[in-house]
């Protein structure tokens, strides 16, 4: 026995460092390749930063110039001059807050509805909302503005706000699916308690719901930051205009001013940044929860 | 009874200048919408509310409300307005004549006739508005194309820069002359799509060809014929054949004015990219008149201009023709061209500026007082759906499939353009 266990000690070191310097050797090329393909995904987003520093000159170099010399940070400068970005950025935030906050009302009330709520006609009613997502934008952008125009709300903000207090279609399907998977034990314990069933909602749907409602902030923020159509359809003055209709005056259509551009576009970036800097855990959270459960 | 007509007429004079000064005070606001789909500065949107303020001072009982939009979707927000019947009094764009068949244009003739307002403008800028002998547009601005040449280019090769009176056999001699691919100098500069060459150069008419008839409605009969054959294969033989054109690569860079990039010696330009060239070219530059097809015949000017609309739905028509009338008018012109954003629509401008003794000016006055045809995609609205396709498609199958009868190739893409054109105009 003595002898077989000296014999094998040798025998297990051996095999433990191998299993070692697999591992090493596995970690090494995991990290490698995961360092090229963060690099590749982090080109474009460099060069849009290399550019922003670049005199025009710079920017038809051949071969490409990747490290900008000298630093063109009179660019940023020229961006707030050429058009009032800083209104652009002020305008583009209250609408998107005043979409989160119509999303997130409306969105939340009429999932609770779908997901806990049985009337007649609900599945009707759902299939309905969910046919909306069929029809294209464009097919109603006339009548839209035909109906905002007879209210008398082109070149106001409310074409780009209101609508949010009815809620997306798609964001309302995601929440409902969300609340359909919480156990509707705790609706009836709830009840038992004494509660309503807004106080059912509020109390306990709603606080559960936190992932999905993460969600509804984050689509609703990048879909209307980026939003370049509405604003172009429904807004006159140049003053009322936001980050994605500024950024465009950089971009003729025969000539481009791309370091321009580019400076503007990161500007218009860090808010989203910001967002998903303070959102990543919870948002990624809801991402996972609504792949396993949705 | 005397009394009584003598206390109604004094309440008459009492209330006689309050009725003139409030019909007198009627102001109206007429709607502006405008973009500016080259070089989009302040400088440029200033210019425009410089111009509506201007015209404001001028015309008291006018108001302007400008709106200036990214030109980036520009179309789309006049249309959606008009579809909606809320459109703008006065817009710009860049329609192809026959937009009028769709019914939102006013008629301009009868304005342009009661004020001779055409009397100041190019030929071209004229024609570029009219839909079967009705005027629906008036000249924004008025641009000629010409070649652009490196001279610094010409020297370092011993080159004699061209002269105007150049003919398109000269052009090719000379790109050849001064291509060296080793050293990345071509001689041409964005013409290498063999389309390109074709469509929207002094080339297009200085090749003897045309692609489509002057209403815009027939491609059978032109794209096909062995003129145009010939010139296409002029162009595309530039990029194979000769090697001569920049590549693709240094065109990705540089857009369409590749130019800039100082590795390419000549470059067919327009006044729309004098502004960029002035401001951004570090070596010498000039510019030359298009060369013409050969010894014997004239050179063919190739103009263009952004074109002002009224929309028929407007409630102030005459006010609408006012503002039109004026920014179409020397006053608006020579603002327009001292802020450095467009070039005169007419000569008067240009003669009171000095333009048309310009070096560098002069070369596209001299094109633009002889100019008008209208170029072939401006003849038609569905020019780029039914037209472009198929000519592009030869010079696909020229360059990267290597056929080399394009004869045969124009003939199947006219009844392609022709097929798609009768079905867009129901005939």
């Amino acid at each position: 026995m003595m002898a077989e266990a000296t014999f094998r000690q040798p025998t297990t070191r051996k095999a433990l460092l191998d299993e070692r310097q697999i591992e090493l050797v596995q970690k090494i090329l995991g990290y490698t390749m995961l360092i090229a393909v963060a690099a590749l995904l982090i080109l474009p987003l460099y060069w849009m930063i290399s550019t922003a520093l670049k005199s025009p000159r710079q920017m038809f170099e051949l071969p490409p110039v990747w490290v900008p010399n000298p630093l063109e940070f009179n660019n940023f400068v020229q961006v707030f001059q050429e058009v009032p970005f800083g209104r652009f950025l002020l305008n583009t935030i209250i609408i998107v807050a005043l979409n989160i906050l119509g999303e997130l009302f409306a969105v939340t009330l009429v999932a609770y509805g779908f997901a806990r709520i049985r009337f007649p006609g609900r599945s009707i009613l759902f299939l309905l909302m969910l046919s909306t997502l069929m029809i294209p934008y464009h097919v109603t952008l006339v009548p839209r503005f035909i109906l905002f125009a007879k209210l008398g709300w082109i070149n106001t903000y409310l074409p780009l706000t209101v609508p949010a207090f009815t809620g997306s279609a798609f964001l309302i399907f995601l929440v409902r699916q969300y609340m359909m998977s919480i156990p509707f034990d705790l609706d009836e314990a709830a009840y038992i308690d004494g509660a309503t069933r807004f106080g059912v909602f509020w109390r306990i749907i709603l606080p559960l719901s936190r992932p999905a409602l993460v969600l509804v902030v984050v689509f609703t923020f990048v879909g209307t930051w980026n939003d370049f159509l509405q604003p172009l359809i429904y807004l006159n003055d140049p003053n009322m205009f936001t980050v994605s209709l500024g950024l465009s005056f950089f971009q003729g259509a025969r000539e481009t001013n791309w370091n321009l551009l580019m400076a503007g576009s990161l500007l218009a970036t860090i808010p989203p940044l910001i967002l998903f800097f303070i959102a990543q855990r919870q948002l990624i959270g809801g991402i996972s929860i609504e792949g396993l459960k949705g | 009874m005397n009394k009584r007509l003598l206390l109604a007429l004094a309440l008459l004079a009492l209330l006689l200048p309050t009725v003139l000064v409030v019909a007198q005070d009627e102001v109206v606001t007429v709607t502006w919408w405008a973009t500016e789909r080259g070089r989009d500065t302040a400088a440029t949107r200033d210019m425009h509310f410089t111009l509506a303020r201007t015209f404001e001072e001028s015309h008291p009982n006018i108001r302007v409300a400008l709106s200036l939009y990214p030109s980036r979707g520009f179309a789309t927000r006049v249309l959606t307005a008009i579809a909606a019947n809320e459109g703008p009094d006065v817009f710009y764009h860049y329609f192809a004549p026959d937009i009028a068949n769709q019914g939102f244009l006013e008629d301009l003739t009868p304005y342009i006739e009661a004020s001779g307002a055409a009397n100041n403008w190019f030929p071209s800028g004229v024609n570029r508005g009219v839909y079967e002998g009705r005027t629906y547009a008036v000249p924004r601005d008025a641009a000629a194309g010409f070649v652009a040449y490196n001279k610094d280019l010409f020297d370092a090769a011993g080159v004699a820069y061209p002269e105007e009176g150049w003919t398109i056999a000269d052009f090719r001699a000379l790109a050849n002359q001064l291509t060296n691919r080793d050293a990345d100098i071509y001689g041409v500069g964005a013409i290498v799509g063999g389309e390109g060459c074709m469509l929207w150069s002094p080339f297009s008419f200085n090749l003897g060809a045309e692609i489509t008839s002057p209403d815009g409605r027939d491609v059978v009969g032109y794209m096909d014929t062995p003129e145009t054959a010939a010139a296409m294969t002029w162009c595309l033989e530039l990029v194979t054949e000769d090697q001569v054109t920049a590549p693709v690569e240094l065109q990705d860079q540089f857009g369409e004015l590749v130019f800039l990039s100082g590795n390419v010696a000549m470059q067919s330009i327009s006044d729309w990219e004098l502004a960029a060239i002035t401001e951004q070219a570090d070596f010498n530059w000039a510019v030359v008149a298009p060369p013409r097809f050969d010894e014997n015949t004239e050179v063919i000017p190739w103009t263009d201009s952004y074109m002002y609309y009224m929309w028929n739905g407007s409630k102030h028509k005459d006010a609408a023709w006012q503002l039109m009338e004026w920014l179409s008018g020397p006053e608006a012109q020579r603002i327009a061209a001292e802020a450095g954003v467009w070039t005169p629509n007419g000569p008067a401008v240009y003669q009171e500026l000095g333009w048309d003794t310009d070096p560098i000016r002069s070369v596209s006055y001299n094109q633009l007082i002889n100019s008008e045809r209208v170029p072939n995609y401006l003849r038609s609205q569905y020019f780029w759906d039914c037209v472009a396709g198929p000519l592009s498609d030869a010079r696909v199958r020229w360059i990267e499939g290597g056929e080399r009868d394009v004869a045969a190739m124009l003939a199947e893409g006219a009844v392609q353009a022709q097929a798609c054109l009768d079905d867009n105009y129901g005939n």
